[in-house]
């Protein structure tokens, strides 16, 4: 599957997948994402709950066996990181045509 | 108390709840057949919020609860198959929501689309069973030859298939409308 078919990721997406670079729940995800972002992006459960569904379904995140056997735990795969750095590129890309626009570049 | 209603969007069937709160009509369960049942009680504010899900087995039903109940979101009404998934918000906070995206919000009429497609398609394949059985039980077919009876199945069958059809129509159309906002 080609993985640039996947792009833009929503923020959601990209910030999940982030937080997942460290294994964790889904109410740890939140508590995470809530801190990368500086306090500005707080997923909802019915939100994180279909996320991860669908991150797990497209084998961008895994679920790792644990102790607490109620609560899955999952963490990002080959795969995903894959996508976040193709994600980041293009954003990149985006950041680097604004500044050339803004410098008075023609 | 019982009150037979049919939603077409989630957005009313939880405002209806909610309403039904300030009335001091506390909302207990939603069975299947559409009877929402309600305990008298205090008049207050409740922050009820609707997700549209259907599993599989127990094990991810029972982890999906406890996510939600993690983020502060109690299960109140709703099995592994039946689809709409009640919660309420544990801290009554009005503003708090199950979604924080648009898309994910939306996602809910296309899980419910999907299942009542694949309800009208089992339905229609049944029918056909049905009549398949008709036309070799009698070997002079004729709707006259067949007692009366036996074509109740197949009524019901066909109420149940134009109920799902209707209400396709209608939830189809308040999705689309959703995705144009």
């Amino acid at each position: 599957m080609n993985l640039s078919k996947k792009l833009p990721l929503t923020e959601t997406t990209y910030y999940i997948l982030l937080a997942l670079h460290q294994e964790g729940h889904g109410y740890a995800i939140m508590q995470r994402v809530e801190e990368l972002s500086g306090g500005k992006v707080r997923i909802a459960a019915g939100t994180m709950y279909g996320a991860l569904d669908n991150l797990l379904k497209q084998n961008l995140i895994i679920s790792i066996p644990s102790q607490d056997t109620r609560r899955k735990i999952y963490k990002i795969s080959t795969s995903g990181i894959e996508l976040i750095d193709l994600e980041v590129n293009r954003l990149k890309n985006l950041i680097s045509a604004y500044k050339f626009i803004k410098k008075g570049g023609s | 108390m019982k009150q037979f209603k049919i939603f077409d969007e989630f957005d009313k069937e939880e405002a209806y709840l909610n309403s039904m709160a300030k009335k001091g009509y506390i909302f207990k369960k939603c069975s299947n057949l559409g009877f929402y049942h309600f305990l008298e009680g205090e008049k207050q504010n409740l922050n009820i919020r609707i997700d549209y899900r259907v599993f599989n087995n127990k094990r991810d039903f029972e982890e999906y609860k406890i996510m939600f109940n993690d983020f502060g979101w109690e299960h109140i009404s709703g099995t592994a198959y039946s689809g709409n998934q009640y919660f309420l918000c544990k801290d009554n906070g009005a503003n708090n929501d199950i979604f924080s995206s648009k898309e994910s919000s939306t996602s809910r009429y296309k899980r419910l689309l999907k299942i009542f497609f694949i309800n009208i398609i089992l339905l229609i394949s049944y029918c056909f069973t049905i009549l398949e059985c008709y036309w070799y039980n009698g070997s002079n077919f004729s709707i006259s030859s067949i007692e009366l009876w036996s074509w109740i199945p197949l009524i019901i069958f066909i109420t149940m298939i134009l109920f799902y059809g209707i209400r396709i129509i209608l939830v189809y159309k308040k999705y689309k409308n959703k995705l144009k906002y």
